[in-house]
Formats: C-alpha cells, sequence, structure tokens
C-alpha cells in the first residue's frame, strides 16, 4: 500500500470512529451499560491473564531459562513423581557431559540461624559448588564460593544482607551460624535471583553429596542443558541412563527414570490447574460480556432497519454499512477495553492481596506490556465477535422491507431476534456451567472446612523453634533444655497445657517412612512424629489404650512409642498392640515398645484423609528433636500469648531461632489455595450471573417493546394482564431451558477441569447442578420481572390508535 | 344492550387538557346496528374505545347488559371484552407471527373455548371466503383478505356486541363494501349488536341508526 492511500484509509476509519463514538453518545444508558458490561469482562479477563502470564508463561528470570531444568524421579510401576532424586543417583546423573552444561543440587529449607545478638529463621540451602553455574548467575556484591569450600561459605541474598548483616556492603567477611556451625559471607546475591524462591542463604556444600544410597530421596537436582538440546532429548537421554542403573542396581533402581523438566513447570507444577482453571473461568466471563454487548447491538440495529435502509437507498454500499456496524463496535470495544484495563490494575491488586503466600511468583504478577497488549488484543478481538452478528444482520436487511418496517405489515425480524435468543440461551449455559463449577467447589471446602480433623484447632499457639546443635552431647542439651522450657511455660498465666511436636498436623516438618513389626519383615509405612509428654492432651487427640510419654521416656530409657488407630488395625488386626515392638528407619535402628494408641489425625491438613502415624518421645530421638513446635493450649485468644511464651524461651537460650502462629492459622493456610480458587471462581460465576440476568432482561425488555401493539391487541381480544405476565415470563422461561440444556452439557464436559480439586463431592455431584440451576432460575425470574409488569401495564387503547 | 350516561373524556398532557367527549348519553337496544359518524378528531374512536371497555371513561357510566364496566379492574374487564365483546380494528391488527386460522383462533384460546376452535375458525374464515388461506401468514395476504381474516377472528366467540372502527378505512372501495356485506351478513346471522364507525355516508345509510359527533358531542342522532 502506497503512503498516500493508506493516509486516506486512517483518515477514513478515524472519520468513521468519531461518528461513531458521537452516535454512542447519543445513548448514554446504552452506551454506558455496554461500556460496563466489557469493562467487567476484559478487565478480569485481563487481570488474570497477568497471573497466568506471570505464573504459568513468562520465562524464569535466568540467562537462556529454556536450557534450565529440573531432574525428577519417576517409577514406571506406580507412576509415583518426587522432585528429588537420590545421592546415588545423581553422582551419576552429574556425569551426563553430552547434554547438561552444569549440574547443581540443593537441599534445605527454613532453618534457625544464629547473628551476632540474636537468632532468625531463615530459608537456607546447601548448594553444591556448580548450583550457581546452572543459572550463569554472578554475585552482587563478593565472589560465588568455590569446590575448596564446603560447609565454610555462604552467599546470601540482598534482603537477607540488609535484614541481619548491616547491608549489602558490610556483609561480606562476617560470620553466620546455622546450627552453631560458622559459615562466612563471601558474596551477595543480585535482588531478582530466587531460586529456591525465598531463598536467602546458600551455603556451600561439596560437589558430591554425602549421603550416597539411591533409595533417599534428599536433594533437588536442577542442569543447563547444553545448547540445542531440549528437555524432552535431555529426557531421553536420561531415560537411557535409567535403564542402564536399573541393570547395574536391581534392587534399588528397578522400574526407576529420571526426567528434564523446564524449571518453570516444576516451580508451578501444583498450581498450574488452579491458574488454569480461573483463566477458563475468567474467559467464559469475557465470552457472557461479549454476547452481551452483541445482542445489544442486535437489538439497537433492529430498531436501525430503516435507518439503514435509508442510507442505503440514499446509496451507501454493503461494505460501509458493514463497516460502519463495525466501527461502532470497535468503538465501544475501546472503550471498554480502555475502562478495562484499568479496573483490571485493581483486579490484580485485589488478586495478589487474596493469593495464598505459597502462590509461586506471585510477586512477579504486574500488568506489563504483554498483558497490555492481552488487554487491547482482546478489546479488539471482542469487538469483532460481538460486532459481527449486528453487521451481518444489517447487511441482510432488504431496503424495502426497511423503508415498510412501520407499515401494517412490518418486519418480523425472525432471524435477528432467534440470534438474539441464541446469544442469550449462550449465555445463560456459560454462566450455568461456571455456577456449577463455583458450587462444586464452594461444596467441597465447605466439607473440607467440616472434615473432622482428630484435634482441637481452637487455642493452641505453636512456635517453631530451632534449638542450633551439631553434635550428639549438644543435641541431648536440646532436648533437655526444651522439656525445661515446656515445663516454664506451662507456668505462665493463661496457659493450660504445653506440649511439642516434631510433625505438627498441618505444619512445614514431617517425616514419613517404612515401619516394620515384631521382627517381622512387614514393612507398612507411616508418619513419624515426635511429641513430648501431654503433647496428645494439649491437642486434643484422644488416648484410645495405654498410656501417655511421660518424662521417664529419655534416650538411656527403654524405647518406646505410641501408635494411631489406624496403624493398630492394619498391623494388628484383633489384637492388642500395647507390649509388642516396633522399628522405624527415623533415626535409630532401636525397636520401641508400642505403650499407646491414639486417635486417628489429619496431618497433612482437612484435604488429606488420616493415615497411620508413629508417635516417638522426642527425648528418645534427638537428632531430629533440636527443631520442634511448640504447641501451647491457652485460656483465651492464643495470639496475645505470643510475646510472653518467645520471651521466657529467649530468656533460657537466646539462640533459638523463634516463630509463632496459631494452629487455627496453620490449618487455615494449608487450605488458602482451595479458598483462593473457590473465592474467585464464585465471584466469576457471580458476575457471569449478573450478566446472564442483564442479557434476559435485554432481551425480555426488547421483546415486550416489539410486541407492545401485540400485547395490547391480545388484551384488546380479552386476554388478562395475568396471562400476558404468563406470556412474557413463558418466554424467559424458554430461553432459561435452552441455556440450561447446554449449560449441563457444557458443565459435564468441563467437570474434568475441577474433578481434582473436589473434596468430598463428586464432580458429577446432583447438588452443585440443582444449586445452579435454582440460580438460573431465580435470575431469569428476577430479570423477566420487570419487562413483564410493563406488559402487564400496556394500555389495551393501543389496538385502537397504532397503524 | 347498551346503556351510557354523561359520559366524558378528558386528557391532560403536560400543559394541555383536551376535552375530547363532553357528555355523551345514548341507548342502543340489543340487535341493533349503529353507525357512528362524524369528522376526524370528533371523538368516534375514543367513544368506541370507552364502549368496548379498551379505556375508562372520566366521568360518567356505561352499562353493557345492565353491567357497569366503568372502573372495573382491568383483569375483570379483560375477561368481560373476551366474553361479550368482538372488535374489528381500521388496520387489521393480525399477529404477524401467527397464520391466519390461528389469529382466528386467538380470542378464542385466550378465553379458554372448547375444543371445536379449530373447526369453528375453518368454518368462519370459509365463511369469509378464506378456506385455503388458513395456513397463510399475514403477509402473504392482502389488506382486504387480511380485515377478512379480523372479520372471522371477531366473530369466533359468538360476541353479542361488536365493535368497528372504520373496517374499511384503508381498503379500496371494493373491497371495502365486500368487507361491509360480509359484516352486516355475520351480524345478522348471529343476532348481536353492533356499533360502526365509518365516515361514508353512503355505508352509514344501511345501518339501523346514525349517530353524529362533533367536538365530542352527539350532533345528530337519526334513524
Ligand atoms: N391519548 C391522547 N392524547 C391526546 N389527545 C388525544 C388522545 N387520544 C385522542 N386524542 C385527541 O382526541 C380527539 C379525538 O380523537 P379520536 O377519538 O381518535 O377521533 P376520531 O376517531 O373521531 O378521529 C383528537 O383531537 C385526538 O387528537
Ligand atoms: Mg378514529
Amino acid at each position: 500500500m502506497n503512503a498516500n492511500l493508506s493516509r486516506i484509509v486512517i483518515k477514513m476509519i478515524w472519520v468513521q470512529l468519531r461518528q461513531s463514538f458521537r452516535a454512542l453518545g447519543r445513548e448514554p444508558g446504552f452506551t454506558a451499560f455496554a461500556i460496563l458490561t466489557l469493562a467487567l469482562g476484559i478487565g478480569a479477563s485481563t487481570a488474570m491473564f497477568s497471573v497466568f502470564h506471570a505464573v504459568l508463561l513468562a520465562p524464569v528470570p535466568f540467562a537462556d531459562p529454556q536450557r534450565v531444568v529440573a531432574i525428577n524421579t519417576r517409577w514406571t510401576d506406580t507412576g509415583r513423581v518426587t522432585i528429588r532424586v537420590s545421592g546415588g543417583d545423581y553422582i551419576d546423573l552429574v556425569q551426563a557431559h553430552d547434554i547438561f552444561d552444569a549440574v547443581g543440587r540443593f537441599h534445605g529449607g527454613e532453618v534457625g540461624v544464629q547473628l551476632r545478638d540474636r537468632a532468625e529463621w531463615a530459608d537456607s540451602y546447601w548448594v553444591s559448588p556448580d548450583f550457581f553455574r546452572v543459572f550463569e548467575a554472578a554475585p552482587l556484591a563478593g565472589r560465588m564460593f568455590t569446590a575448596a569450600e564446603a560447609e565454610r561459605s555462604v552467599v546470601v541474598s540482598p534482603s537477607f544482607a540488609r535484614r541481619a548483616l548491616s547491608g549489602v556492603d558490610k556483609a561480606i567477611g562476617q560470620i553466620v551460624h546455622i546450627d552453631t556451625h560458622p559459615y562466612e559471607v563471601v558474596g551477595v546475591m543480585p535482588e531478582g535471583f530466587a531460586f529456591p524462591a525465598k531463598a536467602e542463604i546458600w551455603a556451600a556444600s561439596p560437589q558430591m553429596p554425602d549421603n550416597r544410597n539411591r533409595t533417599a530421596f534428599n536433594y533437588q537436582a536442577v542442569a543447563r542443558l547444553i545448547a540445542g538440546v531440549t528437555p524432552a532429548q535431555a529426557t531421553t537421554r536420561l531415560e537411557t541412563l535409567g535403564v542402564q542403573l536399573a541393570k547395574a542396581y536391581p534392587a534399588e533402581n528397578k522400574a526407576k527414570l529420571f526426567a528434564a523438566i523446564p524449571v518453570r513447570d516444576n516451580v508451578v507444577r501444583k498450581v498450574r490447574s488452579t491458574v488454569v482453571l480461573l483463566m477458563a473461568a475468567v474467559l467464559l466471563v469475557l465470552l457472557i460480556s461479549c454476547a452481551n454487548v452483541a445482542h445489544l447491538l442486535l437489538a439497537r440495529a433492529a430498531t436501525r432497519t430503516r435507518e439503514f435502509a435509508v442510507r442505503a437507498a440514499l446509496g451507501a454500499g454493503g461494505a460501509r454499512i458493514v463497516a460502519q456496524m463495525l466501527m461502532e463496535s470497535l468503538a465501544l470495544g475501546l472503550a471498554g477495553g480502555i475502562a478495562g484495563i484499568a479496573a483490571a490494575y485493581g483486579g490484580v491488586r485485589a488478586v495478589q492481596w487474596l493469593a495464598p503466600e505459597n502462590l509461586p511468583r506471585m510477586g512477579d504478577v504486574r500488568v506489563d506490556w504483554t498483558v497490555l497488549a492481552f488487554g487491547i488484543a482482546v478489546s479488539v478481538l471482542s469487538s469483532v465477535l460481538f460486532g459481527l452478528a449486528p453487521a451481518s444482520q444489517a447487511l441482510r436487511n432488504d431496503v424495502q422491507d426497511g423503508l415498510r418496517a412501520s407499515s401494517g405489515r412490518g418486519v418480523v425480524g425472525g432471524r435477528s431476534a432467534r440470534l438474539r435468543n441464541t446469544l442469550v440461551a449462550c449465555e445463560i449455559a456459560l454462566s450455568f456451567a461456571l455456577a456449577v463449577g463455583a458450587g462444586l467447589l464452594v461444596r467441597s471446602f465447605v466439607e473440607l472446612n467440616a472434615a473432622p480433623l482428630g484435634f482441637r484447632t481452637e487455642n493452641i499457639l505453636v512456635t517453631y523453634a530451632h534449638s542450633p546443635a551439631n553434635t550428639m552431647p549438644k543435641m541431648l542439651a536440646s532436648t533437655r533444655f526444651f522439656e525445661q522450657a515446656l515445663g516454664e511455660i506451662e507456668h505462665l498465666p493463661g496457659v493450660k497445657s504445653a506440649s511439642a511436636a516434631m510433625g505438627l498436623p498441618a505444619g512445614r516438618y514431617g517425616s514419613n517412612g517404612y515401619y516394620g513389626i515384631d521382627g517381622l519383615n512387614v514393612q507398612r509405612e507411616a508418619g513419624f512424629r515426635l511429641a513430648s509428654p501431654r503433647y496428645f492432651d494439649t491437642m486434643g487427640i484422644p488416648l484410645l489404650r495405654g498410656r501417655d510419654f511421660t518424662v521417664a521416656d529419655q534416650y538411656d530409657q527403654p524405647f518406646v512409642a505410641i501408635v494411631s488407630d489406624s496403624l493398630a488395625k492394619k498391623s494388628f488386626p484383633n489384637q492388642d498392640p500395647i507390649g509388642h515392638k516396633i522399628i522405624c528407619g527415623l533415626d535409630s535402628d532401636k525397636w520401641m515398645t508400642i505403650v499407646g494408641v491414639v486417635g486417628e489425625v489429619r496431618s497433612d491438613g482437612p484435604g488429606q484423609a488420616p493415615g497411620p502415624e508413629l508417635y516417638m518421645p522426642f527425648q528418645q530421638h534427638p537428632i531430629m528433636a533440636n527443631e520442634l513446635q511448640i504447641a501451647v493450649r491457652t485460656t483465651s485468644a492464643p495470639e496475645a500469648m505470643t510475646n510472653a511464651v518467645e520471651r521466657k524461651i529467649r530468656s533460657l537460650n537466646p539462640e533459638i531461632a523463634l516463630k509463632t502462629t496459631t494452629l487455627s492459622a496453620m490449618i487455615s493456610d494449608s487450605i488458602a489455595t482451595p479458598r483462593f480458587r473457590t473465592f474467585l471462581v464464585a465471584v466469576f460465576a457471580g458476575v457471569a450471573l449478573l450478566l446472564a440476568m442483564a442479557g434476559v432482561y435485554g432481551v425480555m425488555a426488547y421483546l415486550v417493546t416489539q410486541r407492545t401493539a401485540e400485547l395490547g391487541l391480545r388484551m384488546a381480544l380479552g386476554s388478562a394482564p395475568s396471562r400476558v405476565v404468563a406470556l412474557v415470563l413463558a418466554r424467559a422461561g424458554t430461553l432459561a431451558a435452552t441455556g440450561l440444556a447446554g449449560g449441563i452439557a457444557l458443565a459435564a464436559a468441563g467437570s474434568h477441569l475441577i474433578e481434582s480439586m473436589l473434596f468430598g463431592v463428586q464432580a458429577t455431584d446432583a447438588f452443585g447442578y440443582a444449586i445452579a440451576a435454582c440460580a438460573i432460575a431465580l435470575i431469569t425470574i428476577a430479570a423477566a420481572a420487570i419487562p413483564a409488569w410493563r406488559a402487564a401495564r400496556i394500555d389495551p387503547a393501543v389496538a385502537l390508535r397504532q397503524d | 344492550m347498551i346503556q351510557v350516561r354523561g359520559l366524558t373524556k378528558t386528557i391532560s398532557t403536560g400543559t394541555h387538557r383536551v376535552e375530547i367527549l363532553r357528555g355523551i348519553d345514548l341507548d342502543i337496544p340489543k340487535g341493533q346496528v349503529a353507525a357512528i359518524l362524524g369528522p376526524s378528531g370528533s371523538g368516534k374512536t375514543t367513544l368506541l374505545g370507552l364502549l368496548a371497555g379498551l379505556d375508562s371513561p372520566t366521568s360518567g357510566s356505561i352499562l353493557l347488559d345492565g353491567e357497569e364496566i366503568a372502573g372495573l379492574p382491568e383483569d375483570r374487564m379483560a375477561e368481560l371484552r373476551g366474553r361479550k365483546i368482538g372488535f374489528v380494528f381500521q388496520s387489521y391488527h393480525l399477529i404477524p407471527t401467527l397464520t391466519a386460522e390461528e389469529n382466528v383462533l386467538l380470542p378464542y384460546e385466550l378465553t379458554g373455548g372448547g375444543p371445536d376452535g379449530a373447526s369453528r375458525a375453518r368454518e368462519l374464515l370459509a365463511s369469509v371466503g378464506l378456506a385455503e388461506r388458513g395456513e397463510h401468514y399475514p403477509v402473504q395476504l392482502s389488506g382486504g383478505e387480511q380485515q377478512r381474516v379480523a372479520l372471522a377472528r371477531a366473530f369466533i366467540t359468538r360476541p353479542p356486541i361488536l365493535f368497528a372502527d372504520e373496517p374499511t378505512g384503508n381498503l379500496d372501495s371494493e373491497n371495502g363494501s365486500r368487507i361491509l356485506d360480509l359484516l352486516f351478513d355475520m351480524n345478522r346471522r348471529g343476532g348481536s349488536t353492533l356499533v360502526l364507525v365509518t365516515h361514508d355516508q353512503e355505508l352509514a345509510l344501511r345501518a339501523d341508526r346514525r349517530i353524529t359527533l362533533r367536538d365530542g358531542r352527539v350532533v345528530a342522532d337519526e334513524p
């Protein structure tokens, strides 16, 4: 196209757009409603897209992000996948020089760190020397550690440097202690480097792992692929390696394979389905708002038949009329888009505020250029989408018919009416499907909240406490310290009882593995937990048989254990488990005598069924017991006791890192993701229903306006107003029924999207469908009520006057 | 029997008050054919609307067979219209989405008529010469044909009183006189009262009585 021609075209578009805006300005009610509807759809989908983009699409902030992979272990027999690798396997994986430029390893988590004057919890990871090479990361200050510095040096995040080391500049050369072991700070990472998420300390660990067995999955591995190698190719290569290892180590590596997963996919794998669901839900809302505007425009076009006919009679070609219609919808779409994008800024804030803390990459969510481009693209696309129908309608108009439009023989407008009805039926179907989803999620969330946990949650303060210890005498001293601390806390005013555990329900720590009984080689899996005396009492977990742990159950005394009811029933059917022996690989190979049986507990939060648990006295397992959760039962609001409890512990030992919450907050956090998605889907469903209601209202109101003459005539011929109301409601009912039929099919087809997110309710649950159907019935009646009422008030004398 | 006493109708439109009917007294006995004449704007349509209970008067009373209809609630009014009154409009007012036969049937269905409706509708269509056009939609019919369907519709409930407001006003004279022939013929066979508005003096001569309105008053009432 030459420059001159394009200038003419642009000018024409501009003139058309300006005329369109002016035309819209003359109908402020219609325009405001259409823009509001569009802004809702575009705003919600743009906000949600910013989440979708930041969490699922945006590249990880590393050099050549597509080359950074995580290595997973997968069992071909059970299909189980873990993001971890064993030390033994890692040593073999590192050798795959033909696909990897660099391979790194890390393990760790939140630990107590001792600073000069206090102790703190910090996310700390022990990483192999090549870890940073995988990301091609360079320090902001100082340097990275070398292979020779294992267990001597750390690199820290700038936020940790500021918080704990008086600034990035002063950090280098300072010493921090982790479990009493000193590390020198040699470098500070740049601000944006957040791998693993929230990491504050990276400590140097040896090139090869200490634990080299092939059945303990203690490490996570990351690698940089050689340029040109895809994750899929790498996985194929790793599978070959896995087959070789299976031959070499048939006992441990049978049915075990490895896969290279893009590191982003690995980080977000748990929230992917939630984000996809929310995006799908919000796109439905967008579709509904487009349908709404489309049928509004159709109705408007139908009332303008005469105008188009006159324009055509005056020589406007079909293309010109279509162009005019499309320009009008584009003008609407742009106005709606601008309002929507503005709303998206607020929407993003709201979603960030609502999102659970553990939703990865949420911090990166923002309205950036990509999101803006999405918003604009959506606006233009939806303009075309909702503008097409009325435009084609305008094109189809017969000039003669149009000019005769208000003469007695009139145009029936059948096609346009059918199209509008179809659009509104679609709106109902879409909003029904959303409402079913929301209904199911809400029901599931209610079930989740109602699930019997097996312990009390009210009035329990939980303090995570880390006592630094790295030798057996120090660890034993730690257990004595905790014993003393519990005794003193119990005497604080406002405390009913104090206890401690490793592996509190819904908590961050826990361990599990196989156990054996009575010298038999029956191996079953159970959760391993440490507990202090009075733990069960404090938590309200019923002691079903035998006795609780006591202060007499010390390290040098016979080892004892308490088992949960389901473990007892599984391993000792029709027997009294008390007095039997049990063993597990937590930290020692001593046989323990079962002294008690306690009730079932949902250890992994309300969403997980209770399973077999093996409780051991923390004094007999000092290696695992320097990091405990102190559970304090209070007489009133537990939060108020935070300071008193922390101060008491610090007064006994200032080196203890402390962090306090409540058990009910922990339970609430454990269902934060379902709460988040349930809330958002419910909001989207609510918006969808409102839009559908507006749609039904629009169609019914238009119907009544269009048929005023006919309805008046019916009344003149003897129809009672109540029959006219029934007529209008019946039309709305037919519309709703058509929509419902489509909605049921749609909901059934989409049920697999939420199947895995449901708890205690089937995706086909009649309740969800019934609730949604009620919602549709309600909005239909509400939407049809005013037009119906108006129809009933039509003056039958109009039949005399209309010609 | 229609008895009208002191009937007035005043309409206020914002600042204006229009006195359309200024006190009408009339008695139309059962079975009579009365023509209402008068220049355009004299209040003929308004009077007819009031008599048929489509509109309510400002003051005065209207008794249909001794039953007061002024001020009846709309539901009762509609029921009464369905039971007692037939109407033929100047511009036919067929429902475009219904076939001719369905249009004829409409009042029958609205008043919950019996099962013989369809056959009676076909009979009536035949009697207006449209036996073959029952399945046709209004757009497929000429003006005269549409008005004949409207006639059939007016008679389907065998109304004791029939009103017609310039039933031939939109038709040429040939079609117009055919409609009137049918109207008088059907009325005579049904023995109903017929009140007919027209400004065609010639046609009016065929009625039993001519009532002339001017400026909302009866200025002449002659047999
Ligand atoms: N709803 C109304 N508002 C204002 N004026 C009206 C209304 N209905 C009728 N009129 C006026 O009342 C007068 C009589 O009308 P109408 O009964 O239709 O006369 P006709 O049928 O004799 O031509 C006319 O001047 C008309 O303009
Ligand atoms: Mg008139």
